[in-house]
């Protein structure tokens, strides 16, 4: 007798049926598509696992719903934010308003926050617009001239300055993404022996090759899969070869 | 033969080149060659091949065409790369309101929020189990969907940056997620290849739409009839009554899975995508209105379309085309850089979206990185002309 063992290698759910039957060939009339495992697990018996193709990559032709099925129980669990009585919903206020309000509470940023941040270049916005204001007013008619002109060039430079802190900021972040993805070791790799995994495909090698192309440039180390990084490959070194 | 030469000829004429507004230069050459010989002053010569009624018609049709010159776009570049992610960037919104964030939802569980203007990271939203498909930000309500293929849909707030409601009811993966502009319902759709329509409120699924074969890419939700559009790996896009439940129309034009759609800001209609075919339709009735130039681009995965009638389509291999949405024509083809440490197989473009304003592009890529794109600035239509206009009558707007 040969006992089967039917299972649908779902990821969550895991159901076997068992069936006697004595050959193989009903299986098949059965289960056409069936994949047949044939175990010896014990002398008395042979186990034929089946392993059918799960039907969750099929659409979904009827509606189905878990609830309307008959000896459906729904659990017990509550969550702490879904409890049956949270049906409020929120609604944004006017834009507006929560604009304006903004404004009132930050002098230094720009009053059209709208179309700044909307305009080509937000990197360009400029300083205090109040101070501008009032330095103009407080000069003279005919210096007016001459003292804009060396308001904007201390004006550009100023912006300059800001833009280039702003550039050392953003490769700082940059470097700091980069560096927690991975944390270089330089000059290791040469000392070590070679062992047999950097011979294959997926080895050291290809990592090592491609980092030395990046070294050139002021982005050294950065690797973009987290599994090719020196420190992933340090690790593997060190605890699971 | 010599019949048999003249009647090859006057096929590959009548097939290939009779259509086009400008002709290889090769073939120019000798056709100039030709008139300076025999003495014939035609200019037109392009139309010689035809006779009759049904001739005329179509010279008229393309002198119509040629005529609707393309209005000019400046051409765009990379402006800034950021990286920061750990696994695929699938989906980006723009917050609509203020257009000063923007949030992308990736492939390493994770939802982060970035300033618009410097590309900085403002905050990391995990809660979800598996990767992250797509994301809606809502412009009524301060609150957040996204939807993942851990089968659930999260509403975040965006007050407290906190998950504060889960739609469950798919029986697979969610693919995608729009929030509908005037009622309090969501639409999402997934691998189980149904549309759900949810109640914000009360969590619960209103509706289910059952009409597709095959996975749901794409919906959408318009404010008026069709209230919902899906697209699906079945090659179709249906435009569904949601008060009936039933599809109104099916558009079954595509030969490929359609991975994208996109709605027009201003105009009434919608776009599609499939390898090789992009094609819009006027939206109430679903009828076609344009082929888009599309004949070479491959796979493409997203589409967008900003207010001054740009239509970017994202290509599997890295490939960014920049359509004119009214006369469907491609005037910029570029490729994105993989970021250095990637592979070059890790060119790819996964999603794509246009910000309030339509003057930056912000896509997510393969090689995990966010690129943000930009009109060159002192680009002129002299020039930066971009990509000759070569109608085709194939290509037409009906």
């Amino acid at each position: 007798m040969i006992r089967v063992a039917l299972q649908r290698t779902d990821t969550y759910k895991r159901s076997y049926m068992y069936a006697n039957v004595k050959l193989y060939t009903h299986i098949y009339f059965f289960f056409p598509s069936a994949l047949l495992i044939v175990e010896a697990t014990s002398t008395r018996q042979n186990t034929v696992r089946i392993a059918t193709m799960t039907t969750s990559h099929r659409p979904q032709l009827e509606a189905r719903s878990g609830a309307k099925a008959a000896n459906y129980v729904p659990t017990s669990t509550e969550h702490a934010r879904l409890l049956p009585g949270h049906k409020t919903v929120k609604y944004r206020s006017s834009n507006r308003a929560k604009l304006e309000s903004k404004s009132k509470n930050d002098p230094r940023s720009p009053k059209e926050t709208h179309s700044v941040s909307n305009s080509v270049d937000s990197d360009e916005e400029s300083g205090d617009p109040e101070a501008e204001a009032d330095g103009l007013l407080d000069e003279e008619e005919e210096d007016s001239e001459d003292e804009d002109s060396e308001d904007e060039k201390e004006q550009f430079r100023q912006e300059l300055i800001r833009l280039r802190q702003r550039q050392a900021n953003i490769t700082d972040n940059k470097q700091r993404t980069s560096t927690r993805i991975n944390t270089d070791a330089e000059g290791e790799s040469d000392t070590k022996k070679a062992g047999w995994r950097s011979k294959t495909v997926f080895g050291r090698k290809k990592s090592n090759s491609s980092n030395k192309k990046v070294t050139k440039t002021e982005n050294a180390g950065y690797v973009n899969n987290m599994t090719k990084s020196n420190y992933h490959q340090n690790f593997l070194d060190k605890y699971v070869k | 033969m010599n019949s048999a030469d003249d009647l090859y000829r006057e096929l590959r004429w009548n097939n290939q080149f009779q259509v086009m507004g400008t002709l290889p230069r090769n073939l120019q050459q000798v056709i100039d060659e030709r008139t300076r010989g025999s003495g014939a002053g035609t200019t037109v010569v392009a139309y010689d091949g035809r006779s009759g009624e049904e001739g005329q018609a179509a010279v008229q049709r393309y002198q119509q065409l040629v005529a609707q010159k393309p209005q000019w776009h400046a051409p765009w570049r990379l402006s800034k790369v950021i990286n920061g992610h750990l696994g695929w960037v699938r989906c980006v919104a723009v917050e609509p309101v203020d257009n000063e964030w923007f949030v992308t939802g990736s492939n390493d569980t994770t939802l982060k929020v970035w300033d618009l203007a410097s590309g900085k990271l403002k905050l990391t939203l995990s809660g979800h189990t598996m990767g992250v498909r797509d994301v809606a930000v809502s412009e009524r309500h301060p609150y957040m969907f996204s939807a993942s293929e851990d089968k659930l849909v999260k509403c975040w707030d965006l007050e407290k940056n906190t998950a504060i409601r889960d739609y469950y009811g798919h029986l697979s993966g969610v693919h995608t997620v729009d929030i509908h502009p005037t009622l309090d319902l969501i639409a999402t759709g997934g691998r189980d290849a149904v549309v759900k329509l949810w109640d914000i409120r009360t969590r619960k699924a209103v509706k289910t739409l059952v009409g597709h074969k095959a996975p749901i890419t794409k919906v959408k939700c318009t404010p008026v009839d069709p209230q919902v559009v899906s697209s699906s790996t079945d090659t179709t896009v249906r435009l569904w009554d949601i008060v009936a439940g039933k599809s109104m129309k099916v558009l079954t034009h595509h030969k490929r899975a359609v991975r994208s759609i996109a709605l027009h800001p201003g105009e009434f209609s919608l776009a599609s995508a499939c390898t090789d075919d992009v094609r819009s339709w006027r939206l109430p009735e679903g009828s076609l209105l344009t082929n888009f130039q599309s004949q070479s681009t491959g796979v493409i995965n997203t589409l967008s379309i900003n207010d001054d009638n740009v239509m970017f389509a994202g290509g599997d291999n890295g490939v960014l085309s920049f359509y004119e949405y009214k006369s469907g024509h491609l005037y910029q083809q570029t490729s994105t850089q993989e970021v250095r440490g990637s592979l070059e197989s890790e060119r790819g473009v996964l999603t794509s979206t246009f910000d309030a304003t339509g003057l930056r592009l912000i896509t997510g890529e393969v090689d995990k990185s966010i690129k943000i794109w930009r009109h060159v600035e002192d680009a002129t239509e002299e020039n930066q002309p971009g990509l000759p206009w070569n109608p085709n009558l194939s290509g037409q707007r009906f």
